[in-house]
């Protein structure tokens, strides 16, 4: 009991049992609400509004659509529109306006194929720059989209004719610390994670971990960029220093298994980028603390900088199901909430505590 | 190789348990084995159930599951595979041994993954009931000011347009996917532009980026060096919300880069916060930043500009404070200082900055000590004479620096006069402690007569005239110097002056807070010498403000100190404090004037709040030792309203042997006194009342020498037939007592159990387990016995020693200090002590996923089934964890078969007859032996009967 006073407490605050399979659950900016976005068992897609309510959850609103959606994103939205850019099983990139939800306020034919992962930044005050979205496709392509041009990608990153295609798990935005900079990291299912140059129009750097990328994110968008965390399907995470790029190394890292089974997710704490969750296919979430080394940088045989990576540290670790955990989301707003969902058609509101004091 | 050893280890265990089938004080016994047996069958029939299971643990010998090997082991690896193969179960059940491991292993690597366990989500019982309310209250907070915060947001007009959003990228580039493909191609492919993009086209950015993309082939792609971050955002199409939130948003990143030592980025961020809103952390953030910098005067104004926006804020002062020093603004530097210590007298880091810059002035002094003296001087007349020049705050902040030397030189002069008239005055200024303790001539102590009108009216009018001169009744001077002795750690001489102090007059307060600070600090300088002393400094320079303060007040306040010895002590609050900090610094003498100068009459109102076994000790002993041969009617009239206070006889109990025996001493002493203040025959009433009371009372003696915990209160009693009507009046305040007795050294934990357990008879349990813990049972029992005449009494006495009984045999086993776990190895224990008979445990095997455990037992009746089971689920619910879920006892109705499930074990309690005919031991441990199923032929039997799980060989011993 003493040692639970020090340490950061994750507390499953609210749960609720869905009718439907669950991929993707999202905090709406500025408001106690947050969407869930699934598919029903009738194949038909679904996004419901939850807003807390004195430790309750009401259902503000429920939409049906006619394909599964699998991922969404308000990160290329302005605050007062709040618009939600979905991506479904058939490829469509959507963005929805939720007070009115009939019709999209921008759609495109994105993706042959299902859209596996979404992201977007210039919105919310969260990077510079031109609001863009980039989407990541089982057909292997990785697009980027401005919601001011039709039909056509401004950035389209594919293989070569001839390469085989892989599937691309997850894709995130990065860099955005200024109006001309701006990455792209996406991950593939073979392990592959490149990153893009939005800048130069160049792929940047690449590696493979070995194991299907699930997630990787940056630590936060809009900075010169900082760290990575990417997820593999056997349980390891990867964080990269990002700050600096040896000409033949790349970037230092640093990996740690943590989960038994895969890691299908990882979130960085908005308010404080060296802070992170991990959800693991067995159910469980980890918290996690990035300390940065002492000397970030040092010199290689040549004279070159070269990264140094640092440790991470397990604050804490729960079970909360059986399921994997498809998703999770912290809150932007308030510090230590956020929302996870899994495979066990429930939605869950947790409460971390003492995260200002990590 | 390893299976043979396996078997080697399994047969020794097995003729350990053959030996010694119950004996579970042996770490060795094994429950372990796929059916462990035990009772029911003979010892062949075990040994047949003991097959070692396919053994995956072969890199570990069985010698190394040993306490003295783990111990002695500092291999992590081969600790963390000791520790997986004890998890495992595979070589046996050892809870103990698992743990001793686990905690080993900590010992080696905090760290290490193996001792990463899965929890589950903390709940609102992980809590505090203080802690959850908090968590929820901020939620709640949250929810309504973010559902206001979206109703503003829903009100404001959508700008989507007017906002200065960059343009759309103009090139439609496609980017391929391998490095190897932009090697070859070099650059991405011109794409041939539409008119409407021409419109658009940046010369400057293109420039830029055919620039970029050339650096970028010659040099495989290294990011800039230097990035460039805008310090400004042009927020004028924002609302406040999204100004705010942005706002907060480059703070927070700020913090981040100052946190990793990037400290331009750090500034960059600051500065677009600020550009947002200037937000006084923002500011104060960024001028921290620019101090690791080196930006000094950047920093300046940065503090400046927090500070207008607070006028108090500690941290920008401190920054300020800083960056004016390494600006070479000494003055200022020090007002920012005092400013700081004026809020928050306490401040370590101020403190430790004026500190510095007095050692400092310290080696300057040493260069020219007549003009520092000279300003000592200055300063030792502001506080004496009520001087009200103006310029007064100015120059007390300007000791020690040069320029106020400069600015006050007006002022020193007058001083100097002062100077020559009263040479002495000097030496026993506290000012000077940064010289010496100046001594004191013995002319100025000399006398201790008592303070008189006359002489404070004396004293004032010399004050008045400015003429510092010192007074024969010099307590000021002695407190000064006791500051002094102080300011330079000498304690020792610094408590002597201040008991002189209190000597001349004991309601001195602050002489009283200093002592016990002293003593403190006394007690703290032996232990380390190093970190006191930023804290030395801070009791130093707090008094020194508060003797400011004082002096600013004037004489009339030293005056009135003196003269108001009954104002002071009619609160019973700062008599506690005077007389709590005698008791702490073991001062007989100040004990001892203290009760001088208190009436009798109020002494137990004083004194009630705090009357303690140690504090009533050391009143004893003051009265004893300094009160009884010059006022033995004081002391009488003393003890006779003591006695009136209502926890006195409580707290009789707690006085140690030689405080009884001076107690008594004083009494017979006082029979010796010839007086009339008071007769012979009130002497011996008081006495009776003091002495005999404690007859019946228990006798706590404290064994301080044993460890924590040993608080072993050796209580008995001594039976006074006088008194026994009256005791059995008592038997509610008794109660108490015990409660008392078990106070006196344990922590709050226990004491609440005690008290507890006591009052509730709900849980006696619990008493009876912190008893067996704190090995007092016995004597906890006497106490009942024989204290409590009643049969309620009795009964409960009796009840508590039962469950208290009950408990201990557990605890004989080595290794096993607290029972914490409600595991295998307590039931069975319980259920031994508890005499059930043929206990059989059977470990179900992980496949099955039912169960750990099954344990059968059997009673002699119903009636014992029903109390083993009713005992085992008290004992349960004690240990319960939070966590755990609640058991239930299925079959309450029925005689012959009762069963609880407690998760991972589950426990039959049957009568002989039963267990023979359901003969629930073959049901969860079929093998070869079962002679019905050797029957069957294995093909007739279900597809899905697990069938001698894993080995069909009989065993070889």
């Amino acid at each position: 009991m003493s040692s639970t006073l020090e340490k950061p407490q994750i507390i499953a605050h609210i749960q609720k049992s869905l009718n439907y399979t669950v991929f993707d659950s999202r905090w709406i900016p500025c408001s106690a609400k947050f969407v869930c976005m699934g598919n029903f068992a009738r194949g038909t897609g679904v996004i419901q509004i939850y807003e807390i309510q004195q430790g309750e959850l009401q259902l503000v609103k429920e939409i049906e659509k006619a394909k599964p959606i699998k991922c969404g994103t308000f990160g290329a939205t302005s605050l007062q529109q709040r618009h939600l850019a979905t991506g479904d099983f058939d490829g469509s990139l959507n963005v929805w306006n939720l007070e009115m939800p009939e019709c999209p306020v921008y759609s495109v034919k994105a993706h042959k194929e299902i859209i596996n992962s979404i992201d977007g930044v210039g919105g919310l005050g969260i990077g510079d720059g031109a609001p863009e979205i980039v989407t990541g496709s089982r057909d292997g392509t990785v697009k980027v989209w401005d919601s001011r041009q039709k039909d056509t990608p401004v950035v389209n990153m594919e293989p070569m004719e001839g390469e085989t295609k892989r599937d691309c798990w997850t894709v995130a935005f990065g860099h955005a610390f200024n109006d001309q900079d701006r990455c792209v990291c996406a991950g593939y299912d073979n392990g592959d994670i490149k990153l893009f140059d939005l800048r130069n129009m160049s792929l940047r750097w690449e590696t493979n971990i070995r194991n299907g990328v699930c997630s990787v994110e940056f630590d936060r968008k809009d900075i010169n960029m900082n760290k990575l965390v990417a997820t593999s399907l056997e349980g390891k995470f990867h964080v990269f220093d990002m700050r600096t790029q040896h000409p033949t190394n790349g970037f230092a890292s640093v990996s740690e298994k943590a989960h038994k089974s895969t890691v299908w997710q990882v979130r960085h704490l908005p308010q404080n980028r060296d802070v992170f969750m991990t959800a693991g296919g067995a159910g469980n979430l980890h918290l996690w603390k990035y300390e940065y080394p002492a000397q970030r940088t040092k010199k290689d045989a040549d004279n070159v900088d070269m990264g140094v990576a640092g440790s991470v540290n397990l604050l804490q670790n729960v079970t909360l199901s059986t399921q994997p955990i498809s998703s999770l989301d912290w809150s932007p707003d308030k510090q230590g909430l956020c929302v996870c969902s899994s495979f066990d058609q429930s939605v869950r509101v947790l409460i971390v505590t003492k995260l200002n004091t990590v | 190789m390893g299976t043979g050893r396996v078997a080697r280890a399994r047969s020794s265990c097995l003729t350990r348990q053959t030996l010694h089938p119950y004996n579970l004080t042996e770490e060795i016994l094994d429950y372990s084995s796929l059916s462990t047996i035990l009772g029911v069958m003979s010892a062949a029939e075990a040994a047949s159930a003991l097959v070692s299971p396919g053994s995956s643990c072969r890199s570990v010998p069985v010698e190394h599951l040993d306490y003295s090997f783990i111990q002695s082991c500092s291999d992590l690896k081969h600790l963390e595979h000791i520790l997986r193969v004890l998890r495992s179960g595979q070589e046996g059940f050892y809870p103990h041994l698992t743990e001793f491991c686990e905690k080993h292993i900590e010992k080696l690597n905090p760290k290490s993954r193996v001792l990463r366990k899965e929890n589950r989500p903390a709940t609102v019982a992980s809590f505090s009931a203080e802690e959850w309310r908090n968590i929820s209250e901020d939620l709640q907070l949250w929810e309504s000011h973010v559902r206001l915060n979206e109703a503003q947001l829903k009100r404001q007009p959508i700008f989507s347009d007017v906002k200065d959003v960059p343009p759309v990228r103009s090139s439609h580039a496609s980017i391929q996917t391998s490095l190897s493909a932009v090697e070859k191609t070099g650059r991405t492919p011109c794409v041939p532009r539409s008119y409407r993009d021409w419109d658009r086209f940046d010369v400057e950015t293109e420039c830029a980026n055919i620039d970029q993309s050339d650096r970028n082939t010659r040099h495989a792609s290294v990011s800039p060096a230097v990035p460039e971050i805008t310090e400004t955002i042009n927020s004028s199409a924002l609302t406040a919300q999204e100004k705010d939130a942005l706002a907060r948003r480059e703070k927070d990143k700020g913090n981040e880069a100052f946190k990793s030592g990037d400290y331009e980025e750090a500034v960059a961020y600051y500065s677009r916060s600020v550009s947002l809103a200037s937000s006084a952390a923002a500011l104060n953030n960024r001028a921290q930043a620019l101090i690791r910098l080196q930006r000094w005067s950047s920093a300046l104004n940065d503090c400046d500009a927090v500070l207008q926006l607070e006028p108090g804020n500690i941290k920008a002062l401190l920054r300020r404070a800083a960056a004016h020093k390494h600006l070479g603004h000494q003055q200022e530097s020090h007002d920012d200082l005092r400013a700081v210590l004026l809020i928050e007298p306490h401040n370590a880091t101020a403190l430790k900055l004026l500190m510095d810059e007095t050692e400092s002035n310290r080696c300057e002094e040493t260069h020219g000590t007549s003009r520092k003296i000279l300003i000592q001087e200055v300063d030792e007349e502001e506080e004496d004479e009520d001087a009200q020049d103006g310029s007064r705050e100015e120059m007390r902040d300007s000791r020690g620096t040069e320029s106020g030397i400069m600015g006050n030189t007006q002022k020193m002069h007058s001083c100097t006069d002062i100077q020559t008239d009263e040479p002495t005055n000097h030496s026993s200024s506290s000012r000077g402690w940064g010289e010496s303790a100046a001594e004191l001539t013995p002319a100025d102590t000399h006398t201790t007569a008592p303070p008189t009108e006359h002489t404070h009216l004396k004293f004032a009018l010399l004050k008045d005239d400015g003429n510092a001169l010192l007074q024969p009744t010099n307590k000021k001077a002695l407190y000064r110097r006791a500051l002094a002795n102080k300011g330079l750690k000498d304690y020792a001489a610094c408590r002597s002056d201040l008991q002189q102090v209190l000597c001349l007059d004991v309601s001195v307060t602050e002489a009283e807070q200093l002592l016990m600070e002293v003593t403190h600090l006394m007690m703290e300088s032996r232990c380390s010498s190093g970190p006191r002393r930023s804290i030395t400094i801070t009791e130093e320079d707090d008094d020194e403000d508060e003797d400011e303060g004082s002096g600013a007040v004037g004489s009339q306040r030293c005056s009135a100190v003196v003269s108001s010895v009954s104002l002071r002590s009619s609160n019973a609050f700062e008599f506690g404090q005077a007389l709590n900090g005698a008791v702490s610094c073991g001062d007989l003498l100040t004990c001892a004037e203290l009760l001088r100068s208190v009436a009798s009459e109020r002494l137990p109102r004083l004194v009630g709040t705090q009357l303690d076994g140690r504090t009533l000790g050391f009143i004893i002993r003051a009265l004893n030792t300094h009160l009884l041969h010059t006022h033995p009617e004081l002391v009488l009239k003393h003890l006779q309203q003591l006695h009136t206070t209502h926890r006195l006889t409580m707290v009789l109990m707690l006085l140690d042997g030689e405080d009884r025996a001076r107690l008594s001493q004083i009494f017979q002493k006082l029979h010796g006194v010839q007086t009339e203040a008071f007769s012979q025959n009130d002497v011996t009433n008081l006495a009776n009342k003091y002495l005999n009371a404690e007859h019946y009372l228990l006798r706590v003696q404290r064994h301080s020498s044993r460890p924590t915990g040993g608080a072993t209160a050796d209580t008995h009693r001594r039976h006074s037939d006088r008194q026994k009507d009256e005791q059995q009046e008592d038997h509610e305040e008794l109660e108490v007592r015990c409660c008392v007795s078990f106070d006196i050294n344990h922590t709050n934990g226990h004491r609440m159990i005690a008290a507890r357990c006591f009052w509730s008879n709900r849980t006696l349990l619990r008493a009876g387990a912190w008893c067996f813990h704190r090995s007092l049972e016995r004597k906890i029992t006497n106490v009942f016995n024989k204290t409590t005449e009643t049969q309620k009494h009795s009964r409960r006495a009796q009840k508590y020693t039962t469950t208290a009984e009950q408990l201990p045999h557990i605890t004989h086993k080595p290794g096993l200090v607290d029972v914490q776990e409600f595991d295998v190895s307590l039931l069975v224990s319980l259920l031994k002590q508890e005499n059930a008979s043929d206990i059989c445990v059977i470990r179900v095997p992980p496949e099955l996923k039912y169960t750990d455990h099954m344990i059968i037992v059997s009673g002699s009746s119903p009636r014992h089934l029903s109390a083993i089971a009713e005992f085992l689920l008290k004992v349960f619910k004690f240990l319960r964890k939070d966590e755990e879920p609640h058991v239930r006892l299925e079959g309450r109705d029925c005689d012959d078969w009762k069963c609880i499930d407690f998760g991972p074990m589950v426990l039959h309690l049957m009568l002989a007859d039963s267990r023979q005919m359901y003969e629930l031991e073959k049901l969860w441990t079929l093998r070869s032996y079962d002679e019905q199923l050797k029957r069957i032929p294995p093909e007739t039997l279900p597809s899905d009967f697990i069938y001698d799980l894993k080995h069909t060989s009989t065993p070889d011993c």
